[in-house]
């Protein structure tokens, strides 16, 4: 019987070989990419939020949005990675920053949200996934 | 039709006292403030979107039991197949004795061309 014996180009082998050793490295990279997406357009949210529409004049020393940041990627339990886009903590005065953000967000009765993290999540989903894209296929490209 | 404009039917045809944005008036035992949280066009293939995703938030405040009128809520919401992206406690104010329930919602709407 004829037999037939295909090989894979050796420069690709070596690049899928050097993808998979590479991993660790690359994703970390393409996450931070994207969560600095999400994190300019909650910054730019935020910031216009900050002090709109208040009874009193605003007080705001601008730590809130001083205090947004990306985290560094961090593999969870299910080996997945992942960034959060967030505040650091505390606050100068020892408040928190999650709480006054959180109030922000969704308002209380007499004072209406002025929500910045949802608006954000939705405007910038694309543009996130285009920007991790563009920097995979770089990195790819670097193997 | 927007979001807004089926939102606040829905919450006149449960007996809700509903506003946009801020609730002006003397706020009762229980009420609902709308607020846009985005349109997007998130879904078309060439570069003339023809449909728009309305996203909105509906603050449930009750000094009673909320329960039940969540759940009325989100039954009428599904009911109006809105799509529920999220549904959360966000926990109860001490000092005006209000519950606080917030329910996320979208839906695609023609582009109208006015």
């Amino acid at each position: 019987m004829a037999k037939v014996t295909m090989k894979m180009p050796e420069d690709f082998l070596l690049k899928v070989s050097r993808l998979a050793d590479q991993t660790d490295v690359i994703l970390p990279r393409v996450l931070k990419t994207g969560g600095e997406v999400v994190l300019d357009k909650v910054k730019g949210n935020l910031s216009s939020a900050v002090g709109r529409g208040t009874k009193y004049p605003s007080k705001s020393t601008g730590e809130l949005v001083g205090a947004l940041g990306v985290s560094p990627a961090k593999q969870d339990r299910d080996g997945n990675f992942n960034v959060k886009v967030g505040f650091s903590e505390p606050r100068k005065d020892d408040g928190s920053n999650a709480k006054i953000a959180n109030i922000v967000e969704y308002g209380k009765h007499g004072q209406p949200p002025k929500p910045f993290l949802k608006p954000a999540k939705s405007a910038s989903r694309k543009a996130c996934t285009e920007a991790m894209t563009v920097k995979l296929d770089e990195e790819i490209r670097n193997l | 039709m927007s979001i807004l404009s089926e939102l606040n039917s829905l919450l006149d045809g449960l007996h809700i006292p509903v506003e946009t944005g801020v609730f002006s008036t003397v706020a009762p035992d229980e009420y609902v403030v709308i607020t846009p949280l985005a349109d997007t066009y998130e879904l078309h293939a060439d570069n003339r979107p023809e449909f728009e995703t309305q996203e909105a938030r509906l603050s449930l405040f009750s000094k009673g039991g909320y329960t039940q009128r969540k759940n009325q809520i989100c039954a009428a919401l599904l009911g109006m197949e809105m799509t529920v992206t999220d549904r959360r406690y966000i926990g109860h104010e001490d000092d005006t004795g209000y519950h606080h329930y917030a329910i996320d919602v979208a839906k695609e709407y023609e582009v109208q061309e006015e």
